[in-house]
C-alpha cells in the first residue's frame, strides 16, 4: 500500500521557505540595495534594529555636502557595519561549507557504502574498517590540528569536514544496499547477465540515492553548526570575510550593552540549522 | 572471544594509527621546532645545536620510536611558550575537563530520564509533544550558542549567577559547583535530547512488552510500573549513548571551556593553537583522542557485556 503523502506548513513549508529565502539572498547578494558588508561607521556603533542612518553620499557632485538616509534593518555591530549585509555575506561560508562538504561525504561514502554493501567480503571488512578509523577521531580536534596545520581557510576547511562526514553516509549507503541486495529485481538484473558495474548503477544507485540525500540534509545542518563553531573561535575563514560564527563571537563582547548583535546572528544560525533538521526530518519519515 | 580479538585489534590499530597522526603532525610541520624554540635571534650554529640536541636530524623512523618511547614515559617536550614540560601542564588541567562532562552528563540525565518517563507513559499525549518538540529544537541550538544565552539570561539579565571565573574543589565545594554550573548546564541542555529519546522510544517499547501486562494486572500503579518495571530494561541503550557521548562531549567542552574561561584540556588545546605552541597541542590531541579511544572501546565491550546478541553478531560476520 501506498502511504499517502502530505506536506505539512509547519514542518515542511516554512522551513523549505526559510532555506530558499537564505539561499537566494546568499546568491543575489551583489545585487540586493545593502551598504557593503566591510564599510566602517563609528558614528553609529551598536545601532539597534530598525535605526534610520544619515551617510554622506559619496556619490554626490557639486559642492552640496549630500546626505542620504536608510534604515538598518538588523542594527550594526561594534564597528558600526551593517549587521543585514553581513549576515546575508556571511551566509555564503555557511552555505558553501554546509552544501560542499557533505556532497563530498555524500560521494565518496555513498560509493563506498554500495561497494561494501554489494560485494560484501574482503571489500567490506577494508572499508567498515577505514571508516572505524575516521570515526575513532574525536571530529572538532581532529579538524582544530588539519586547520592549524594546513591554515584555517574554506579550502583546506571544506575538504576535512567532507572527509569527516564519510563515515555517516557510508553507513546510510551500506544498509541500504544490504537490503536492497536481496531483492527480486536485482536478482533478475543479474539473471539477464548485467554485469555488476550495471546493476549497481542502474538498479542500486537511483534507491539509495533518496535516503543517502534526505540524510544529507542533517549532515548539512551539524556541518553548518561546525562552521559556526569554528568560526566562532576564529579558526574558519580569515577575519576581515564576516561569517556568522564570527559575529556571534563579536557580539559577545558587547552582550549587555548591545546583546542584538550577538542574538542576531544566534537567531539566524539556529532558524537554519531548525529548517534542515526540521526539513530532513519530515522526508526522512515519508521516504522511509 | 571473537568479538573481544576483534575489538582489540581495532583499538591497537587506531591507537597506533593515532599516535602516528599526532606524530606527523609536529615533524612535518613546515620549518622545524628548533628554529622556534631557538628563538628569533639565534645563530645558525645555535639552530644546528638545537635541532641534534632534539634529536631532529635523525631518520623518521627513527625519531618516530623515540617519540613514542618518550610519550609511553610521559615525556612529551617542553611548552614553546610557558617552557614548562607538556606532561605537567596537561595533568594539572585533565581534571578539570573530567569534572565538566561529570557534571553536564549528570544534569543531562537528571533532565532526560523524568522528561522520558512522563512521556513514555502517555506516548502522543500534550505532554509528550511539548517535550519532544522542545527537545528537537534545543538539538539546532549549538552549545556555544546555548552557552552565550544563558550568560545573556542568568547573569546579565536575571543577575542570579555572578559570572566569575573557576573555583577549584579545593575552594570549597559550593563554590566549584557554583562556577561549573552554567559551564555544565550548556552542555547538558543540548546534550539531554539524545538521552531523552533514547530512553523514551525504549520505555515505549517495554511498556508494551507481556511482564508489563503483568505487572498492571496485579495491581501496580503506573508510577510503580515505570520505577520498578520498565526503566531498569529499558536503560541499556541509554548507558551505552552516555558512554559514547562522553567521547563526543569533548568537542562542546572545548568550546565551552573558552567561554567561561575554564582551565580545562580543551581551552589548553585553543591556546595552544592561538599561539602555535606545537608540542602542547600534539600532547592534547594525543590525550583527549586516547581518552575517546579508550572511552569508546570501554563503551563497546560494556555493552557487548550486557547485551549477548552483539557478541554473536560480530561472530558470524
Amino acid at each position: 500500500m501506498k502511504q499517502v503523502k502530505t506536506f505539512p506548513l509547519l514542518t515542511f513549508w516554512i522551513p523549505l521557505i526559510w532555506l530558499l529565502l537564505v539561499i537566494f539572498c546568499a546568491i543575489t547578494a551583489g545585487w540586493m540595495p545593502i551598504p557593503p558588508p566591510d564599510i566602517m561607521d563609528y558614528e553609529h556603533q551598536n545601532a539597534l534594529p530598525g535605526t534610520v542612518i544619515t551617510f554622506l553620499d559619496q556619490n554626490a557632485t557639486g559642492s552640496m555636502l549630500n546626505y542620504k538616509s536608510r534604515v538598518s534593518w538588523l542594527g550594526t555591530d561594534p564597528m558600526g557595519r551593517d549587521m543585514l549585509s553581513r549576515i546575508i555575506i556571511g551566509s555564503r561560508v555557511s552555505l558553501a561549507v554546509g552544501v560542499i562538504a557533505p556532497l563530498v561525504g555524500l560521494v565518496i561514502g555513498g560509493s563506498l557504502g554500495m561497494i561494501a554493501g554489494y560485494y560484501r567480503g574482503f571489500a567490506e571488512t577494508v572499508i567498515t574498517g577505514l571508516m572505524d578509523v575516521i570515526l575513532a577521531f574525536p571530529s572538532l580536534v581532529l579538524l582544530l590540528a588539519v586547520g592549524f596545520y594546513l591554515g584555517t581557510n574554506l579550502w583546506t576547511l571544506i575538504p576535512s569536514l567532507g572527509v569527516l562526514t564519510v563515515p555517516a553516509f557510508c553507513r546510510v549507503s551500506r544498509a541500504a544496499t544490504l537490503q536492497l541486495s536481496n531483492r527480486e529485481f536485482v536478482t533478475a538484473a543479474k539473471m539477464i547477465g548485467n554485469s555488476n558495474t550495471a546493476i549497481l548503477a542502474r538498479e542500486i544507485l537511483p534507491n539509495v540515492a533518496v535516503p543517502l540525500c534526505v540524510y544529507g540534509l542533517i549532515i548539512m545542518a551539524l556541518m553548518i553548526v561546525v562552521e559556526g563553531v569554528l568560526s566562532f573561535l576564529g579558526l574558519s575563514v580569515p577575519p576581515p570575510t564576516p561569517s556568522w560564527g564570527g559575529m556571534i563571537a563579536a557580539g559577545r563582547e558587547v552582550l549587555s550593552e548591545a546583546p542584538h548583535v550577538c542574538l542576531v546572528p544566534a537567531t539566524i544560525l539556529f532558524l537554519t540549522v531548525l529548517s534542515l533538521n526540521v526539513l530532513g526530518d519530515t522526508l526522512r519519515r515519508q521516504t522511509s | 572471544m571473537k568479538f573481544l580479538k576483534h575489538k582489540l585489534l581495532q583499538f591497537f590499530l587506531t591507537i597506533l594509527f593515532v599516535s602516528a597522526i599526532t606524530f606527523a603532525m609536529v615533524d612535518l610541520l613546515p620549518g622545524d621546532a628548533a628554529i622556534v624554540f631557538a628563538g628569533p635571534e639565534a645563530s645558525v650554529e645555535t639552530v644546528v645545536a638545537i635541532r641534534h640536541e632534539m634529536g631532529l636530524d635523525a631518520p623518521v623512523i627513527v625519531r618516530y620510536f623515540c617519540w613514542i618511547k618518550g610519550a609511553a614515559r610521559g615525556d612529551f617536550g617542553f611548552s614553546l611558550i610557558t617552557r614548562e614540560p607538556v606532561w605537567d601542564t596537561l595533568v594539572e588541567r585533565l581534571p578539570v575537563t573530567l569534572e565538566l562532562l561529570l557534571f553536564a552528563q549528570m544534569m543531562a540525565l537528571t533532565l532526560a530520564i523524568p522528561a522520558a518517563m512522563i512521556c513514555a507513559s502517555r506516548p502522543g499525549g500534550t505532554i509528550d509533544r511539548i517535550l519532544t518538540t522542545v527537545g528537537f529544537a534545543s538539538l539546532s541550538i549549538p552549545s556555544f550558542v546555548m552557552a552565550i544565552l544563558l550568560v545573556f539570561f542568568f547573569v546579565l539579565q536575571l543577575q542570579w549567577l555572578p559570572a566569575t571565573s573557576f573555583e577549584p574543589l579545593s575552594n570549597g565545594l559550593a563554590a566549584n559547583i557554583r562556577s561549573l554550573l552554567l559551564p555544565g548546564l550548556s552542555i547538558a541542555l543540548v546534550e539531554w535530547v539524545i538521552l531523552f529519546q533514547v530512553l523514551r522510544s525504549d520505555l515505549i517499547t517495554t511498556l508494551g512488552e507481556d511482564f508489563i501486562l503483568m505487572a498492571r494486572s496485579k495491581g501496580l500503579s503506573s508510577t510503580q510500573v515505570l520505577f520498578r518495571h520498565a526503566l531498569r530494561p529499558s536503560s541499556l541503550n541509554l548507558l551505552t549513548v552516555v558512554g559514547l557521548q562522553m567521547g563526543n562531549l569533548i568537542g562542546g567542552a572545548l568550546v565551552v571551556e573558552t567561554i567561561f574561561a575554564l582551565p580545562g584540556i580543551g581551552r589548553l588545546l585553543l591556546t595552544a593553537i592561538y599561539t602555535r605552541d606545537i608540542f602542547m597541542i600534539q600532547g592534547c590531541v594525543l590525550w583527549i583522542t586516547l581518552g575517546y579511544v579508550v572511552v569508546n572501546l570501554f563503551v563497546d565491550l560494556l555493552y557487548a557485556a550486557l547485551d549477548p546478541r552483539i557478541r554473536v553478531e560480530v561472530s558470524i560476520e
